[in-house]
């Protein structure tokens, strides 16, 4: 089911004495702000006949809010790096209360994305782990210290989007707008909030672009007794981030050797390749003593003794790589196995 | 009936139970009894999903749960309950495989809009779709999360291949120049993934390519025949732990390989032609074992210890399973 669509259905269950639209400044036409929450009028005073009346069920629906889409715009970005940090501190510490999550993601939208997923409470202490993709190409680390483990899967829907750290946000009946400042390079409308319009203690800022209405930074505090909460979003590096970086330690799998038309179960990991194939064995080396030559790399030997595998060896003296092709019969198709490794590329002397 | 949802509806879910708590905060008075509002627990998987699994097999796969309100008239609400911290029960629940840990119990104090993170190991143990679920349980409702794939039985693919130019440098040397050796040391195993463990076998290759680099001021194409090339046997060995994930031990065991002498052929220079003869030699015996590798795949590289050379093997593991 939509994640979204679910979402709402469960609004739908908030039937309990709903404060309505409140909102107290239009955002205008922001992509992402809903019209509702721009009338211009005051939110509802405590013991009001509006705000008293809890006995009307009432529904909330997203355009209700100030900001119903806090991702609104992000997938018409070429990049971007966003960070979500939530603390919760009692005043004097050291208890179940007190702990902090943070979310930092790189994200090429419709391409690659890391998430860095960050912990720290007095029940397990900090942990830290990072999971991602490039493509097809998952990657997983479990702990800073762990090894970057990757894994290809071209059918699993992508992992960006349901760790988008913008819809953990508190949400913003209404806000007020104070002026036009410049965040992170960016010109944006900056609002403020209070959290009485959520019945909570605290206030609030965000702050909006004014091309293309994305969420650019968002504030939040929250006052209890004796617990402070806090939310601190920011997006920067808009369309900044440049070709895909993966994080320290992660390989990038190997995608410079050609694969078949017609290809099953293909696995590209870093320096290998491997799938089947319904071609012949023998189509299959020409497809490569074909091929090859054209993207660099020069055949030096094709060792056939068993001609049901063969195993064609090539170089590539820019790259200093050999790369090494075997092709099998086996369970009634054909299987490709392609391994790169470096190559010395020069002579040695005999020792 | 389990709800499923992602994390994407986190801020809409706050957002129902801030109207839902809105009317009180507003003008209503806390009642001296808590009044409990629905609870949405969400749970999910961090890690990427499995599409195929392999049976005996191990994937750890990360899972988060968040928690977020409880009781509407909590002093603290929503920061801090007033009452008891309730406690999610978190269960996996598999098909065609095992869950270590089976279940796992959370403490809510203190949740409030906090996720909470963990590792689960997945051991695929029957071939068949399977539909792996994390189940997060309060005494409202459970809420789950499902990740649908096929479990199969694979076989492991083992490659390895090694720059052994460093040890055959005399056939460099015995070229004159006019030719570079790409020396390569090829290994391939299958190995079948059984109840008890992983076995298989596979060959060792030992290559001899020729680059022919040319002279200075003239056309010449060089070759050798027969091409130097020594084969051996290789036997794959894997441990399948109960828990962990399973290793792949791969020993080598390669007899000497001997090299047949073999002969230079040049062509070129005006239609001149020569020859000369590389003497017969022997590669030595490879006796070695491999550090482990993980079962589940992936390219790593070990130390092949050579005589007194250290080569770098890059070996890559895939698992197959049914084309």
């Amino acid at each position: 089911m939509n994640a979204k669509l679910l979402s709402l259905i469960l609004l739908g269950w908030a039937v309990v004495g709903c404060s309505g639209s409140d909102g107290t400044t239009s955002p205008s036409s922001a992509p992402g702000v809903a019209e509702s929450a721009a009338t211009d009028t005051a939110p509802p005073e405590a013991g009001s006949p509006e705000a008293a009346d809890t006995t009307e069920p009432a529904t909330v629906a997203a355009a209700d809010l100030f900001l119903p889409d806090p991702a609104v715009g992000l997938d018409t970005l070429t990049s971007y790096h966003q960070e979500l940090v939530l603390t919760s501190a009692t005043t004097g510490g050291g208890s179940e209360l007190d702990f902090s999550n943070t979310f930092a993601s790189d994200v090429w939208p419709g391409n690659a994305a890391f998430v860095v997923f960050t912990a720290d409470d007095i029940e397990t202490g900090h942990t830290e782990s990072m999971n991602g993709e490039v493509g097809a190409a998952r990657y997983t680390r479990s702990t800073p210290e762990a090894a970057c483990a990757v894994t290809w899967n071209e059918t699993a829907p992508p992992m960006a989007g349901r760790l988008e750290p913008a819809d953990s946000l508190m949400p913003v009946f209404a806000a007020t707008e104070v002026g036009t400042e410049t965040i992170a390079g960016t010109s944006a409308r900056h609002f403020t909030f209070d959290a009485a319009a959520m019945g909570l203690t605290g206030s609030g800022e965000l702050w909006l672009a004014e091309q293309g209405g994305m969420l650019l930074q968002y504030s939040l505090d929250l006052v209890g007794d004796g617990v402070t909460q806090t939310y601190r979003y920011s997006l920067t590096q808009i369309d900044a981030l440049g070709n895909v970086v993966l994080p320290a330690g992660c390989e990038p799998v190997l995608d410079t050797i050609p694969v078949m038309d017609g290809a099953t179960s293909v696995q590209r990991l870093p320096g290998a390749l491997d799938y089947a194939t319904p071609a012949a064995v023998a189509d299959v080396s020409a497809f490569y003593q074909s091929a090859m030559p054209g993207i660099g790399w020069v055949l030096v030997g094709n060792h056939a003794t068993d001609p049901q595998r063969p195993t064609l060896i090539f170089t590539n003296e820019q790259l200093l790589q050999v790369a090494s092709i075997q092709i099998e019969s086996s369970d009634g198709s054909t299987w490709v196995s392609a391994i790169v490794r470096p190559w010395a590329g020069t002579a040695t002397t005999t020792p | 009936m389990p709800r499923m949802h992602s994390f994407r509806g986190l801020g809409l879910l706050a957002a129902a139970s801030m109207v839902a708590m809105a009317g009180w905060a507003a003008g209503a008075p806390p009642t001296a009894k808590a009044e409990r509002l629905s609870v949405p627990v969400l749970v999910g998987f961090f890690s990427p999903d499995l599409t195929e699994a392999c049976v005996n097999s191990i994937y750890p796969l990360e899972y988060y749960v968040s928690y977020h309100w409880e009781f509407k008239d909590d002093t603290l609400y929503p920061l801090a309950p007033l009452g008891p911290a309730p406690t999610i029960r978190l269960t996996f629940h598999t098909e065609r495989g095992t869950a270590s840990p089976q279940s796992r119990s959370i403490s809510t104090a203190g949740m409030y809009g906090k996720t909470v993170s963990g590792w689960m190991n997945y051991k695929a143990t029957k071939v068949g779709t399977e539909h792996l679920t994390i189940v997060g349980s309060t005494s409202d409702s459970d809420w789950k999360q499902e990740m649908t794939f096929e479990v199969k039985k694979c076989k492991e693919k083992v490659r390895g291949t090694a720059d052994m130019s460093s040890v055959t440098s005399q056939a460099d040397s015995m070229g004159g120049g006019l030719w570079q050796m790409v020396a390569s040391l090829d290994v391939e195993a299958t190995a079948d993934v059984g109840e008890d463990g992983v076995t298989g076998t596979g060959t060792a290759n030992f290559f001899m390519d020729e680059v022919f680099q040319g002279i200075a001021g003239g056309a010449m194409t060089c070759k050798m025949e027969p091409p130097w090339q020594g084969t051996g046997e290789v036997t794959v060995e894997g441990d399948v732990a109960a828990d962990q994930q399973a290793q792949l031990t791969l020993h080598l065991d390669v007899a000497s390989m001997p090299m047949a002498a073999t002969n230079i052929t040049c062509t070129g220079m005006g239609g001149l032609s020569g020859g000369f003869p590389l003497p017969a030699w022997a590669l030595d015996a490879l006796a070695m074992q491999l550090e482990p590798v993980p079962m589940s795949g992936g390219v790593t590289t070990v130390d092949l210890p050579f005589g007194q050379y250290v080569i770098p093997v890059t070996v890559s593991i895939v698992q197959r399973g049914a084309a």
